[in-house]
């Protein structure tokens, strides 16, 4: 949970609480439905710090898959249904010799050497249109930026991609 | 986001908790999608991997895995790779290792 929002709802519940408080002094109500007030506000505090707990469970256990997947000992890039890269793990970075400021919003098939992009596109395209229940592998070379070459097995299966829910492709690179 | 301040009636605050409960269950929601994005990369990586504490026992298993292991995850969870006749590739983690496993020998 973002630190600032969660400050924010504190002092926002603390707020609301005080001007309660000071309505309730001002203009007394009866003891009922004070007590309705206090019970209601004691509610909202509850619900606050369970959805808050949740929330900072589900961060913690969402760092902790990404962290996996991004020290997995093999190189994995994930791209949208555009073939742009929206994440590339560390082994990737190493096997494509470039930084994540270079991949990350980058068409993959620029990472594929010329003789083989046509092939590469044709095949992701029919990914994308008609996605398979399992990876499909094939080989082909990637170029880096320095323009050298890498021989390669490529397995990429179809993901949803968090938040949008469309379609992504996850591409397993192995160096042949 | 709005900021509360003293001078707004008790419905204008009212409906700032309710707006800032609404924000708290959206970010909720974003995290669960978030980290069921990260499982499934995980969980559904066609190589087998495993994740070992700092003392090389289990942590995590993806399904792979647990299918190259034969056995229900809490069983193989807590327990080294060696005793389970296991080894592989791995990449050192901020704290422990990720494996892709092979059977030994």
């Amino acid at each position: 949970m973002a630190g600032a929002q969660s400050e924010w709802l504190k002092s926002t519940l603390a707020a609301v609480r005080e001007l309660m408080v000071q309505r309730l002094e001002k203009q007394p109500l009866d003891a009922e439905t004070e007590r309705d007030i206090q019970m209601a506000l004691e509610e909202l505090e509850v619900m606050w710090e369970e959805l808050q707990g949740q929330a900072e469970l589900l961060q913690k256990e969402s760092e902790r898959y990404q962290e996996f997947f991004d020290y997995a000992p093999d190189a994995y890039v994930v791209t949208d249904a555009g073939c742009s890269v929206r994440e590339a793990n560390r082994a990737a970075l190493e096997l494509l010799q470039t930084g994540k400021a270079s991949l990350l919003g980058h068409p993959f098939s620029d990472f594929v050497s010329e003789s083989d992009r046509t092939a590469f596109l044709s095949r992701f395209i029919g990914l994308v249109l008609e996605p398979a229940e399992k990876a499909i592998t094939w080989r082909c070379r990637l170029q880096r930026p320095d323009r050298t070459l890498v021989p390669v097995t490529i397995s990429v299966r179809a993901i949803p991609l968090r938040k949008s829910g469309i379609a992504g492709l996850c591409w397993l690179v192995r160096p042949d | 986001m709005r900021r509360l301040d003293d001078r707004q009636d008790l419905s204008d605050a009212l409906r700032t908790v309710r707006e800032a409960s609404r924000s708290l269950q959206s970010t909720a929601d974003d995290l669960a999608a978030q980290r069921q994005y990260y499982v499934d990369l995980f969980e559904l990586a066609p190589e087998p991997y495993a994740v070992t504490d700092e003392r090389d026992r289990i942590v995590a298993l993806n399904r792979a895995a647990v299918e190259l292991l034969g056995l229900r995850p809490e069983r193989a969870v807590g327990r080294s790779l060696k005793s389970l006749r296991l080894d592989g590739e791995m990449r050192e983690m901020r704290t422990g290792r990720c494996w892709r496993l092979e059977r030994k020998g």
